[in-house]
């Protein structure tokens, strides 16, 4: 693996930290009078999305985090495991348990195409599209044509995620979410 | 990069800078204090380990007038001030630049109490009028850092780097370089002298002592956590220079950085005699910067060193 000097930083750099993979969000160069000169950065841990504020000497080196990020296809779950394949030529297949899937796992449905970063080959992270399209499973009876009230109500999807909805929707609806936030943003008409 | 001919500050910038050398200019005349100007290109150069020199086939570039503005003291001109480029290689950054613009003056029979408070009104003219508060450099690390810079050994004081973000190791000077950037980093005043700095950390300033204790009779402005000047009550002993000076030195070799070679013409002046005197450098890219609320020197440079 090749390594980085501290001159050579710049955002979105992957870098390994008290051995764990970070990207890089900021860095600084730094030098308090007459002293010597310091980098400081914002790393963020790839694997806790904790962000770590570290000040290094400058010209020291850092070895870069053997760490890719690929566009995945989701394919199923077998209740401990999730598996993911490779959309390129290989279609290499992957799995990643759930404490690395996390939040991600009740928005997906097979053939989703999720982000998934790889650390030395291991998936440590999975990001779902930004919004996907769920059915309804469980929610309250929609009120008709009340749909200028405001008012939002509970409901499961199909993926077991739990979203408030206006009170129009129904069971067997499609909903469009936004994954980011988990909020609801529009009922998706039948095609 | 088809922008990369273009100024990175905008006309307007580059107006107010402008309106603003004009009033420190204006500052200045009214309190007869001349203009000079000294080589950008030396023979010499400084002999400070944590400052490195752009070396030309021709000498040089200068990191900072001082030894020529000093040989002019000695020589007998006046307090004087001067505004030009200067040079540190390898300091690139938001607030660095390799070259930037140095405001330096002397003011002979001054201490360091009266140049405080002249480098404030100086402030006060580009910034507007703000309260200045004053901190020896301990108690900024009591308060900021919550320890004894004296009574903590290398091992607490490492202990106490690495609680505050630092990552590898360091020496005692090091460490206290890295406290020291967190605490003004951190500090709550908006305008802030530090005083009565470690005496290994002296430069060119006269020791004094306080609390049985030497100090270097130096000062710093800090401005909203941003180093924006560094002044001294300054050093009349020669043989006291060239004692710091192969300090340096040794410090360079054991640093793998090259020596660097007497200045024999400034010790000639230092052993003539310079006159007793404060004399102050001021960062004018960054003030400019903060009077313009920006968060970068390049937003008021032309061209930084990416476009030069």
């Amino acid at each position: 693996m090749p390594s980085y000097s501290t001159n050579e930083f710049r955002n979105g750099l992957k870098v390994m930290l008290e051995g764990e993979p970070c990207v890089i969000l900021d860095a600084e160069f730094v030098k308090p009078g007459k002293g010597q000169a310091f980098t400081r950065a914002k790393f963020r841990n790839l694997i806790t999305g904790r962000v770590w504020d570290r000040t290094l000497r400058s010209g020291v080196t850092m070895d870069a985090a053997d760490v890719v990020e690929l566009e995945m296809e989701y394919l199923y779950s077998d209740g401990s495991e999730w598996h993911f394949m490779r959309m390129d030529d290989t279609y290499d297949q992957i799995s990643a348990g759930a404490d690395v899937v996390g939040d991600a796992g009740q928005w997906l449905t097979e053939q989703d195409k999720c982000l998934v970063t790889l650390w030395e080959g291991t998936p440590i992270s999975v990001v779902p599209p930004n919004f996907v399209e769920l059915k309804i499973k469980e929610t309250d009876p929609g009120v008709r044509g009340d749909t200028v009230s405001g008012g939002a109500k509970p409901a499961t999807l199909t993926t077991g995620a739990t979203v408030r909805v206006p009170l129009f929707i129904d069971v067997g609806e499609v909903v469009r979410v936004d994954t980011r936030t988990g909020e609801y943003v529009g009922r998706v008409r039948d095609s | 990069m088809t922008d990369a001919w273009r100024p990175t500050a905008t006309t307007q910038a580059l107006q107010v800078r402008s309106d603003l050398l004009r009033r420190i200019r204006d500052f200045f005349h009214l309190r007869d204090v001349i203009e000079v100007h000294t080589p950008v290109l030396g023979s010499r150069t400084v002999s400070d380990p944590a400052i490195q020199s752009v070396r030309t086939d021709g000498g040089f570039l200068q990191t900072s007038p001082e030894y020529f503005m000093k040989r002019l003291l000695a020589a007998g001109v006046p307090s004087c001030y001067q505004i030009g480029p200067v040079f540190r290689e390898g300091e690139t950054g938001r607030w660095h630049n390799p070259e930037f613009t140095m405001l330096e003056w002397y003011r002979l029979g001054f201490e360091a109490a009266e140049l405080r408070k002249e480098v404030a009104d100086l402030v006060d003219t580009v910034l507007g009028e703000g309260a200045y508060k004053c901190l020896t450099f301990d108690a900024l690390f009591q308060s900021e850092i919550g320890s004894d810079i004296h009574d903590a050994d290398n091992e607490e004081l490492l202990k106490l780097a690495r609680q505050n973000g630092f990552v590898g190791v360091g020496g005692r000077s090091e460490i206290r370089d890295f406290l020291y950037a967190q605490a003004i980093d951190r500090v709550e005043y908006s305008r802030l002298f530090v005083i009565d700095f470690p005496e290994d950390a002296a430069a060119l300033a006269r020791l004094k002592t306080v609390n049985q204790r030497e100090v270097a009779d130096r000062f710093e402005l800090i401005v909203d956590g941003i180093e924006i000047a560094n002044g001294y009550h300054e050093l009349l002993d020669a043989d006291e220079f060239e004692r710091r000076f192969n300090i340096d030195n040794d410090r360079r070799r054991s640093m793998s950085l090259p020596s660097v070679k007497m200045d024999e013409r400034f010790l000639a002046a230092m052993r003539h005699g310079l006159p007793p005197c404060a004399g102050v450098a001021v960062g004018l890219d960054r003030l400019f910067a903060l009077a313009m609320g920006v968060d970068s020197i390049a937003a008021v440079t032309a061209f930084p060193s990416d476009r030069a």
